[in-house]
């Protein structure tokens, strides 16, 4: 099990990080669900997001899911190449992708990706192991 | 081109509309409201950029 996020930033204990930029939430919150209304799989979504936290946060093991799908460990594989070097995202990495996911599709990985990167910088850049205990992950359910 | 436009489009983003409505209108959102002063926010804007090699 994780460890608790923890920040730097002067918040009171338990406090969601959100509610300092409300309207960045709101429409943060509809970029994600825009990315599920466009059909990719909630599921795949948070697997891209999971393996981006964990390089951004600098783990020290990257697990490997073997019974992942094509899409999903094309979409991960992806994902993981986006922070590492997007530079370095082969002609038969992206010929895979383009089978694998239609082109709507597609621009909304690409876009939910490069979110997520964003989004786990900036969650690394704030946290502070010896700070206060805050939220500041977003669920891709909209009755969340 | 990896990935292409739509016939009439100018960009990967013209493949999903709404997803571009919502990003542009974050991405508005952070430029233009905030403490942090646009100029300040266009610098930062101007090194990242530059650290990360981006053309656009």
């Amino acid at each position: 099990m994780a460890a608790p996020y923890t920040t730097w930033l002067p918040v009171d204990a338990g406090a969601d990080m959100w509610e300092l930029v409300p309207a960045p939430h709101e429409q943060l919150r509809n970029l994600q669900f825009s990315f599920v209304r466009a059909g990719l799989d909630p599921a795949l979504l948070d697997a891209c997001r999971a393996r981006i936290d964990a390089l951004v946060g600098g783990a020290s093991e990257v697990s490997a899911d073997r019974s992942m799908s094509d899409a999903r460990r094309a979409a991960v594989g992806f994902a993981e190449q986006f922070v590492l070097d997007p530079r370095g995202v082969t002609d038969a990495q992206a010929a895979e992708l383009h089978r694998l996911f239609p082109a709507p599709q597609l621009a909304a990985l690409t876009t939910a990706v490069a979110t997520f990167d964003a989004l786990a910088r900036v969650k690394t850049v704030l946290a502070d192991p010896g700070g206060t205990a805050a939220s500041i992950d977003l669920s891709l359910d909209e009755e969340d | 081109m990896r990935f292409d436009p739509p016939p009439d489009g100018a960009s990967f983003f013209d493949y999903e509309p709404d997803v571009f409505a919502a990003f542009n209108l974050l991405y508005g959102t952070l430029w233009t409201d905030g403490v942090v002063d646009q100029p300040t926010k266009e610098v930062a804007r101007l090194r990242n950029a530059r650290v990360v090699d981006c053309g656009i």
